[in-house]
């Protein structure tokens, strides 16, 4: 059963007068559970992509169909579906500053009408999972870069997605601490039963993918 | 507002994050503090002005006059029978049956026209004793009290003598016209503050005011004060008072007198209030560049709400509450500092009235609940209108480009 549904999407940028066809004709579909990568040359449009199947952006034309429902970002809900059903990490960590960690990770709950003391429970409970209890009260400028991405993992991971986007999480890390922020990925892929749509440049990454694509001229061609 | 809403925005008032409040912040603060106080200040002195003038009128003359409707004056019966009627209201204070005339005064060949007002010499409750500057405070038969412009300008002192004269037409001679004259001996002078009044009054008593004009014993009007709660309703009870006391009596409420004036000056304080309003537009003018400029500075936290599915309606709703909580602060340290600045204005000393020109000889302030409610909901108005106006930016903000890190 696929969770993520994406039929011939197409993007194009203009840039004085120049037409940019970023996506051409993009088909994809990511089954439950699934651990997709998606490779490419920079500025190829991994990240419009993710942006179009995050519902953040719109496609020219094409269909994305999220649990068996066509969806679209003028849809009215769509907030709705961003935060039921996608969980987003940018390979900028994205916390809100004036929000500890804690809450940071309790944002998507409360968006979506929790209370705030069950939110904040929950939310501890995932600081727990990432191993970061004592840096619950911790503002984001005073954690290291891993720690902010762990936060920024917990906060996708907290409100159960059937999908996480994640956008080169590892980017702006260190090795070891790189290494740290996917073992999390790959925990939580195989112990929430979520799938992962993981865009990055590194082979290391993508050999461990279930499925890998590569985005080329547009279009995706599967590796594996 | 729910409780996302309310963490974003004590979050961000009380954020960790330095610096804790931007300087554009602390100059849009400080323009609607200072704007909503120097309104507040203008309202407070003009209230003061307004009371303490209504204060001073109605302590010098008659809540209330009641006149006869049949003739000039109120015979003995009649002036006992309206103070019978009018005793039971508990509104009133005091009724006093007055006689007013006018006269000549003579004094070392220099000679003044004059108001003659007379009241009975056992009255206590009298306007007058107050004004008093010299001499006694009662009234005696063959004595009169005189206002201290006349006095000054006839030199007339306490224990000094003089004397009215009033000209009558049966006293015709061979000679022409005799006038009635008799002597009296100046036991006070008066004070009121009105020129006209300081200038022409003589007080003396009713006996000597019915030999004076060789009259039977009657007044002329009826002075009836009022409890102070009730003066405000002067209106109201005189015509209550009038469908007691019916036709043959004629009433007059001191805004039948002075209505005008105090109308003129509420008016002019609610002009005053318009045109400083102004002000308080200005500093509101600065928190539409405050707010575009916070929208710019926090797109990054507007889209991560927006990526965790926060609708747009909602967090234009934080922005706008963040904001408006700040201004709804400024505003009320506003009427604070106002209610400080009013205060100080009227304890200072490098500025003072004269008394004897203005009639008030210091600067005065009253706080109305309902100036400061005017004041507060036109401002919070102004700001909110102007917080409003560039949240609609949110609605058009290109989150990719904010996630792209452009």
């Amino acid at each position: 059963m696929s969770v993520l549904k994406a039929e011939h999407l197409k993007k194009t940028y203009w840039d004085s007068n120049l037409e940019l066809k970023i996506l051409q004709d993009i088909n994809l579909e990511i089954a439950k559970g699934e651990f997709v990568c998606i490779s490419g040359k920079s500025g190829c449009g991994k990240s419009t992509l993710l942006h179009l199947l995050g519902l953040l952006d719109t496609p020219d034309s094409g269909q994305i169909i999220i649990n068996d429902s066509p969806v679209t970002t003028q849809s009215e809900d769509v907030h709705k579906l961003r935060n039921k059903y996608i969980g987003f990490v940018f390979q900028f960590h994205y916390l809100m500053e004036d929000l500890s960690a804690l809450e940071n990770i309790a944002l998507p709950l409360m968006v979506n009408g929790n209370s705030r003391q069950s939110s904040l429970n929950q939310a501890m409970a995932m600081l727990e999972e990432l191993d970061m209890v004592e840096r619950a009260r911790h503002y984001p400028h005073q954690l290291s870069g891993g720690e902010q991405q762990r936060v920024a993992l917990g906060r996708a991971l907290i409100n159960n997605p059937v999908l996480v986007l994640a956008d080169e999480p590892t980017g702006n890390l260190d090795p070891e601490h790189s290494s740290e922020v996917l073992d999390l990925f790959f925990k939580f892929n195989r112990k929430l039963g979520c799938s992962l749509l993981l865009v990055t440049h590194d082979p290391a990454i993508s050999d461990q993918a279930q499925t890998h694509y590569k985005l080329e001229n547009g279009v995706l061609h599967k590796i594996k | 507002m729910n409780e996302l809403a309310l963490l974003l925005i004590k979050n961000s008032l009380f954020t960790k994050v330095k610096p804790r409040i931007r300087f554009d912040y602390i100059i849009m603060i400080l323009g609607i503090v200072i704007s909503v106080a120097v309104v507040a200040t203008a309202i407070n002195l003009f209230e003061g002005y307004e009371k303490t003038l209504k204060k001073i009128l109605l302590s010098s003359s008659a809540h209330i006059m009641v006149y006869s409707n049949q003739g000039e004056t109120l015979s003995i019966e009649q002036t006992e029978h309206a103070i019978q009627q009018l005793r039971p209201f508990r509104e009133i204070s005091s009724v006093l049956p007055s006689y007013t005339n006018t006269a000549m005064l003579r004094k070392d060949g220099k000679i003044r026209s004059c108001l003659v007002r007379a009241y009975h010499h056992t009255e206590n409750d009298v306007w007058y004793k107050q004004y008093i500057r010299q001499g006694k405070t009662t009234l005696t038969n063959g004595q009169v009290i005189i206002g201290d412009i006349l006095a000054s300008e006839l030199a007339l002192g306490v224990s000094d003598s003089l004397t009215l004269l009033y000209p009558q037409t049966e006293s015709l001679s061979p000679l022409g016209m005799i006038p009635r004259q008799m002597m009296f001996t100046v036991s006070g002078i008066v004070k009121t503050g009105y020129y006209e009044m300081d200038k022409s009054l003589i007080l003396m008593t009713a006996d000597d005011a019915f030999s004076f004009y060789a009259t039977k014993p009657q007044y002329t009007n009826l002075e009836i004060n009022l409890h102070e709660k009730w003066i405000d309703r002067s209106q109201e009870i005189k015509d209550k008072l009038q469908s007691t006391l019916g036709k043959d009596y004629l009433f007059h409420s001191w805004i039948d007198y002075n209505g005008n004036l105090f109308s003129l000056i509420v008016i002019e304080k609610w002009l005053i209030f318009l045109v400083f309003s102004f002000l308080i537009l200005i500093a509101a003018f600065n928190c539409i560049s405050i707010v575009s400029t916070s929208i710019i500075d926090k797109k990054r936290e507007i889209a991560i709400l927006k990526t965790v599915g926060m609708t747009v309606s909602h967090i234009r709703q934080v922005v706008y509450l963040r904001i408006l909580l700040i201004c709804f602060v400024s505003i009320l340290s506003g009427l604070v500092l106002g209610s400080v600045l009013s205060w100080l204005i009227t304890q200072q000393s490098f500025y003072q009235l004269k008394g004897e020109v203005y009639f008030i000889d210091r600067i005065t302030m009253q706080i109305s609940a309902l100036n400061y409610l005017v004041v507060f909901t036109s401002a919070l108005l102004m700001i909110a209108i102007c917080i409003k106006l560039p949240l609609r930016y949110i609605d058009r903000m290109n989150i990719i480009d904010v996630l792209r890190g452009n």
